[in-house]
């Protein structure tokens, strides 16, 4: 059996229309295309793979190309609601040394690390924020592959995923108290 | 807990260290380090946003939610 994580691999048992690749890429990538999209876009993105997969190229990955073809059909991610991390009334006002710092009693509470909190605070996010949260965090993809997808630059989507981390973070707080 | 920033970098504060949580975690210089080794709550912040990407990773798509 072909090692079908090898993109090499993958890509020349695609482009001979092996029916076990296309079984392999559906198992490994299809959950979270529904994660992200409508069920009739990810349908459509993957007629849209198989007929455009004679002219993929290995510039970038298997995975880059396939989620660059579900965000062409369903359209960037845009809503971020650009929150702060944590709510400014917990960090000093006063002008001097001391603004900006933690208030007392007003730094991280303790947190629930629960994972049922982190799925329902996942699938409430601003798309954008779900988008970047899934693919870095969910699904382990780096950085790079990230902005490949989403065209976002490295500090934007820190900047995004950043947001995002704290609205989980600030949901298990709230379940803690 | 305000920290001199090195190499003249001006002073950061708290509420501007939790927006680079991330950038750190990602090993962009954005010139927090010395803060979080000084400030508890920053720190603090720091490990609950590592406690919160262990959480996430469970939530393997295709898996129970």
């Amino acid at each position: 059996m072909p090692d079908l994580r090898d993109d090499r691999v993958l890509v020349d048992a695609l482009r001979r229309r092996d029916d076990a690749a296309f079984a392999w890429l559906s198992d490994t990538y299809d959950a979270t295309m529904r994660r992200l999209a409508p069920d009739d876009d990810v349908d459509a993105t993957w007629r849209t793979a198989i007929e455009r997969v004679d002219g993929l190229d290995l510039r970038t990955t298997v995975r880059t190309w396939l989620f660059r073809l579900l965000v062409a059909q369903v359209g960037a991610p845009v809503g971020d609601d650009g929150a702060p991390a944590f709510d400014r009334k917990r960090f000093r006002a006063s002008p001097g040394a001391l603004k900006g710092t933690w208030r007392r009693n007003a730094g991280p509470g303790p947190i629930r690390p629960d994972r049922s909190i982190a799925a329902a605070t996942l699938a409430a996010l601003p798309d954008r924020q779900r988008w970047v949260l899934t693919l870095r965090d969910v699904d382990g993809w780096t950085a790079a592959e990230v902005g490949d997808v989403l065209d976002l630059a490295e500090a934007e989507q820190a900047a995004v995923l950043n947001r995002a981390r704290a609205r989980l973070r600030q949901a298990m707080e709230d379940a803690a108290t | 807990m305000m920290i001199q920033r090195p190499r003249g970098r001006r002073p950061v504060a708290c509420i501007e260290v939790v927006e680079l949580l991330t950038a750190h975690l990602d090993g962009q210089d954005v010139g927090i380090a010395d803060h979080l080794a000084a400030c508890e709550g920053c720190a603090l912040a720091l490990a609950q946003f590592r406690e919160v990407v262990r959480v996430t990773a469970t939530l393997v798509s295709g898996g129970p939610d």
